[in-house]
């Protein structure tokens, strides 16, 4: 605690060795700071790319941007989709990993620090250079955030953006790739002492296995990446029906990759709750073993469910039929996660502050996108709301009510360990709120767009189709969440200074990084404990009754 | 592993190092070439060499670590506080220990009298509809059997007003039925609702009808629009009132009686509730 009052106390060096500090560091912790910063200033990015697109939408057969508004419309769904799922979700959850994994299994670093450092940048760079596409002529890329052939060929896409489009997540994908790596060695073989493979947090168990799919998904994309350059650079026809090509090879490529993508972003959130729900219930996490065996047989599944995405190209019935049914596997080992989460909170004494709120919103929210996922799962289904608001709705469901509410939980828990200050408990309240209720007025009412036949990424639409009010209501709902964004930032930034100080453990957690000093040092722990249950510091805190004598 | 400190009280770290930036950047710059200018793609590369060497060059042994000096002893963690003693155990009748609620609960039977008097009530309001609009009691009757009926919707009204005897059965099967099962839904959820004065009968009286009402009334369209054509709605509303404030009526007045307590289970030896 005394801490925070002697750090003011040290000289600290003028700021151009402060920046070539942070520009030269292979220090897990402040690599992961960077990551999750870079991931909140794309989320600004997105965000008002998102607000735009809704603005946009609001009235039938508007144009906000004149002459060039069905042009930039594309480009702006294009970048927003772009931007938040490799810009800002995937580093977020990487940069927490990376802050985290090293302390909680009790190590000093990442197995290779340098690499660490070079995925970051990479990750910069490729949002830069696809960011660049702003400079060009032709402005950004116009071909979706999945980018089907043939939109990506020559022929419909003349200008540089779609090659700097690809250049970016190329280069952004080596840094992926290098995390995945660096992830799996450190977690497999820097545990401290005593904690086996069984005994990790589980947040450590889903970064395991998120980095197992990063390993199998990634190069694919990569591949087809490297497929769309030669066809544009060099003229190949991979993917060029005329000429033996075949546009269905990249929808393949693509979603193998695409689908394990939606668990990369998900497992890691499905950690952080994991982490938050027993220390604020004051229980441990309920069926460890069920919930580990869950999370590997969704890094299972997940591998071969990728063609419920392409329903509607006509794949052969069987096909169909196998995809559904795989498809619908995948709810077997969530539902038992979302259980053991509320067996988790059963009879405990729950604590209601901000990480908690968010969990539970989480819990609320995601059911909510699983199911519609459910039923998109039922090829029949597909066929009437694919490519609808429908679609949109849904998987805004998993993503902002699944992955953010839960990096929001995650940010609200590790905060005070990062920072030493606690974040503010009453404008966390301020953002859950708004957010809660801008989130289910914008995501909502696409539902029922979707039902009623609205197309997605059409730039309007006319008013007697029935959808003028579901629209307003989602664009209001936007703004009403905006706010909420930009309340988290301030809180980020304000309590950075003002923030009451947070001790080492502040909320009275199990977890090994609570054993060291907030922030910790750069070395993390001077001496690393013996581990001998998943919750080592329960263990320290009750020593006439420690888990380990209950842990198989 | 991480290894312990050393005596001197150093800990070996990898040092800060350009290089990954500079790999990236060259990496970059290279992507970015290929869409735009070679030249861009030549320094990229040139780039990327420079910063493999100098990265490589950092593996060689003795270069590349620093040791960090311990921080000092007024920084080190707060030593953890272990307190002495075994974790208590949750029980029944503890504070703290979560209620079972609510505490007191109707009777089944009060779910089933309230069924049974909302059930004998609501034919009132739906034959008075019968008669006073010249169609006759059977009406109604008829429709009801609809709901399970297909053949029904292909009738006549001049059909409908007639007693048939299937159709009066089936509506007797559906009106006891659905009667039983929302007294005992009444039974179970009157008593969970807020408490304050006339909240049951508001609920049961008002909402809950209102609430199934309009679902059937959207299930209805979807499910058999000829039959809701056929439906006299404010009617429909009136008596689904009826069947609401009489069971609500019924349930609230009987006496209720406490929940069970959960005996002959003990609880696990293992700390799973934490009460330090
Ligand atoms: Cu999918």
């Amino acid at each position: 605690m005394a801490t925070i009052e002697r750090e003011s106390h040290v000289e600290s060096p003028p700021w151009p060795a402060r920046v070539h500090d942070w520009l030269t560091t292979v220090d897990h912790k402040k690599l992961g700071i960077m990551y999750v910063a870079l991931a909140m200033g794309f989320l600004i990015i997105g965000g008002i790319e998102a607000l735009l697109i809704r603005w946009q939408l609001m009235w039938p057969e508007s144009r906000i941007f004149g002459q060039d508004t069905p042009t930039l419309f594309n480009q702006l769904f294009t970048l927003h989709g772009t931007t938040m799922v490799f810009l800002v979700g995937m580093p977020v959850l990487i940069g927490m990993a990376n802050y985290l994994v090293p302390l909680m299994i009790g190590a000093r670093d990442m197995a290779f620090p340098r690499l660490n450092a070079l995925g970051l940048w990479t990750t910069l760079f490729g949002g830069l250079v696809l960011y660049l596409s702003f400079l060009t002529p032709g402005g950004p890329p116009a071909i979706g955030w999945f980018a089907y052939a043939p939109l990506t060929g020559h022929t419909f896409a003349r200008d540089v953006g779609t090659d700097l489009w690809a250049m970016g997540l190329l280069v952004s994908g080596v840094g992926t790739i290098g995390a995945g790596v660096n992830f799996l060695a450190t977690i497999l073989a820097m545990r401290a002492p005593g904690m086996t493979l069984g005994k990790v947090p589980f947040f450590v168990w889903t970064i395991l296995w998120t980095s197992v799919q990063i390993l199998l998904a990634i190069p694919p994309l990569t591949a087809a990446l490297i497929m769309v350059v030669l066809d544009r650079q060099l003229g190949a026809h991979f993917f060029d029906a005329a000429n033996g090509g075949s546009p269905y090879l990249w929808q393949h490529l693509f979603w193998f990759f695409g689908h394990p993508e939606v668990y990369i972003l998900i497992l890691p959130v499905f950690g952080i709750i994991s982490e938050v729900i027993p220390v604020f219930s004051r229980k441990v996490l309920f069926g460890y073993e069920f919930m580990a065996a869950a999370t590997m047989g969704i890094a299972f599944i997940a591998m071969g469910v990728w063609a419920h995405h392409m329903y509607c190209v006509g794949l052969a019935r069987t096909v169909d039929i196998y995809f559904a049914a795989a498809s619908l596997l995948v709810s077997i080992p969530t539902g038992i996660k979302m259980f053991n989460w509320l067996a988790t909170m059963y009879g405990g004494r729950i604590r209601f502050t901000a990480p908690m709120l968010f969990a539970i919103g989480f819990l609320a929210m995601f059911l909510i996108g699983g199911l519609t996922g459910i039923m998109l799962a039922v090829a029949p289904v597909d066929f009437q709301v694919s490519d609808t608001y429908f679609v949109v709705g849904h998987f805004h469901f998993t993503l902002i009510g699944g992955t953010l509410f839960g990096v929001f939980a995650g940010i609200y828990y590790w905060y005070p360990k990062v920072t030493g200050r606690m974040l503010s408990e009453t404008l966390a309240r301020w953002q859950f709120w708004l957010l809660l209720v801008g989130f289910l007025l914008t995501f909502g009412p696409m539902h029922v767009s979707g039902v009623l036949g609205m197309p997605r990424r059409i730039y309007t639409y006319l008013p007697d189709r029935g959808w003028d009010v579901w629209n307003q209501i989602s664009t209001i709902g936007a703004l009403i969440q905006a706010p909420s964004y930009l309340i988290f930032v301030w809180n980020l930034m304000a309590s950075l200074r003002s923030g009451p100080p947070a001790g080492d453990d502040p909320w009275d957690a199990w977890t090994l990084e609570w054993a060291t000093t907030s922030p910790p040092p750069p070395y993390n722990f001077e001496e690393v404990p013996t581990v001998r249950s998943r919750r080592p510091l329960w263990d320290f805190k009750h020593p006439d009754d420690p888990d380990w004598k209950y842990e198989g | 592993m991480a290894e312990p400190s050393n005596p001197q009280g150093n800990v070996e770290l990898p040092a800060a190092t350009v290089w990954p930036l500079v790999l990236a950047a060259g990496l970059a710059l290279a992507g970015l070439g290929l869409a735009t200018s070679a030249l861009l793609s030549v320094v990229g590369l040139a780039l990327m060499v420079t910063a493999v060497v100098g990265w490589v060059a950092e593996l060689l042994p003795g270069r590349g670590h620093v040791a960090v000096p311990l921080a000092g002893v007024e920084r080190r963690p707060v030593p953890v506080k272990p307190l002495p003693g075994r974790v208590e155990q949750l029980r029944p009748g503890m504070p703290g220990h979560r209620f079972r609620l609510p505490e007191k609960v109707h009777p089944i039977s009060a779910g089933i009298r309230g069924g049974l008097v909302g059930g004998l009530l609501m034919p009132i309001p739906a034959l008075t509809y019968g008669i006073t609009s010249g169609h006759g009691p059977w009406l109604p009757i008829n429709l009801l059997a609809g709901l399970l009926l297909p053949r029904v919707e292909t009738q006549t009204l001049a059909e409908l007003e007639q007693f048939q005897w299937t159709l009066f059965l089936v509506a007797c099967g559906i009106h006891v039925v659905i009667s039983l099962t929302i007294g005992l839904l009444y039974g179970v959820l009157l008593p969970t609702v807020p408490a304050f004065p006339g909240a049951q009968l508001l609920a049961g009286g008002l909402i809950l009808p209102a609430m199934w009402t309009g679902a059937s009334y959207g299930l209805m369209g979807v499910l058999n629009p000829a039959l809701r054509e056929h439906v006299h709605w404010p009617w429909y509303v009136v008596s689904q009132l009826v069947f609401g404030v009489a069971a609500a009526i019924v349930v609230v007045r009987t006496e209720r009686v406490a929940v069970a307590p959960i005996v002959g289970r003990e609880l696990p030896p293992a700390p799973r509730e934490d009460r330090a």
